[in-house]
């Protein structure tokens, strides 16, 4: 049985789309547990300091943001690569 | 049997069966924070243990969303109609609606456990303020199931959305697009969750420790520090409608 070759160029563009689409809800899925945790746990944390002196709480308000900013980074890394699989191949 | 019913029990199965896993665990944990508490101050354990009922309730909503979509999908596979029974597409969205809210309620039964547990032993430690302590713990479980309700909104957004239209060619796009839906907003509730529930409990104890802060810096602190932890299962929910209404 011949196979047309227009059909099958259609079919491996449907099978990298479909990958890539699998890719972006993958990545964005995975990508968001360890900054939700991570932010969490700094600022359960900073509760728990707050409560222990809370003469510094400025100090350590600013230090639990700054902590959670950087701890953010990486939903944001998975974000973007989410979004250019989608827009890109999807 | 068709493929769309298979994959509606399938993910029925799975909706259940993971919703209920981390759920049973939570329910747990708050009785044991019950016990400390008990063990601490005997003369209370009356109202430690309505405290604990209260806790326990909260903490079993997470696996109640899951049981919501778990019967709509063996109800809708039941029905004569069953609509586009032969659709692959239609196969994936039922099978990645099970796949959202299983791993949707992993998260949430986690973090509510967190919370109620450490909330009922905070009142053992302090128990004047048990009313306040109810109320922040009931916030705190409340706040630990927003990444859940996400999920239910995608979830039964994948249930009753008709995808039997999809042929040819074009349905393995579609299926891998609609699993890609269920799997990132439903592996993506589950750090946040667990992550506002260790924030809410941390409160919860915070507010027997120094009481006095609870209304000022405390509850500033678990405010901020909660809405932060938020934002990833916020990415991940738009990433989900992206995909679902087709970027």
């Amino acid at each position: 049985m011949e196979t047309d070759p227009v059909v099958i160029k259609e079919l491996g563009a449907q099978l990298v789309k479909a990958a890539a689409l699998l890719g972006a809800g993958i990545c964005m899925g995975l990508g968001a547990i360890g900054p939700g945790v991570g932010e969490g746990f700094a600022a359960g944390k900073a509760c728990e300091g707050i409560a222990r002196r809370p003469e510094e709480y400025a100090n350590l308000f600013r230090t639990m943001l700054v902590g959670q900013a950087v701890s953010e980074s990486t939903g944001i890394y998975s974000l973007v690569i989410a979004l250019i699989l989608i827009f890109m191949k999807g | 049997m068709d493929i769309a019913s298979m994959a509606a029990l399938l993910g029925a199965a799975i909706c259940m069966g993971l919703g209920s896993l981390s759920n049973g665990a939570g329910i747990g944990y708050v009785v044991t924070g019950a016990l400390r508490g008990w063990a601490r101050q005997p003369s209370f354990s009356p109202a430690l243990f309505r405290l604990m009922l209260v806790g326990q309730a909260g903490a079993s909503t997470p696996s109640i969303f899951a049981l919501v979509v778990a019967l709509i999908l063996v109800i809708k596979m039941a029905s004569p109609d069953g609509a586009a029974a032969d659709s692959w597409a239609q196969a994936a969205a039922y099978l990645s609606a099970g796949l959202c809210l299983g791993f949707g309620s992993l998260g949430s039964g986690i973090g509510c456990g967190l919370v109620g547990s450490d909330a009922v032993e905070a009142a053992g430690r302090n128990s004047r303020r048990s009313g306040k302590i109810m109320v922040y713990m009931l916030v705190g479980q409340a706040w630990s199931q927003t990444p859940n309700i996400l999920a239910l909104v995608i979830g039964l957004m994948l249930v009753f959305g008709s995808f039997g239209d999809v042929t040819g060619i074009e349905t393995i796009g579609m299926v891998g697009r609609l699993t890609a839906v269920g799997i990132c907003m439903g592996i993506g509730t589950i750090g946040p969750a667990v992550g506002i529930g260790f924030v809410g409990a941390k409160f919860c104890r915070a507010l027997a420790d120094s009481p006095e802060h609870g209304d000022g810096m405390l509850r500033n602190t678990f405010f901020v520090g909660a809405a932060v932890a938020e934002s990833t299962t916020v990415y991940a929910f738009v990433i989900a409608l992206l995909l679902l209404f087709g970027a």
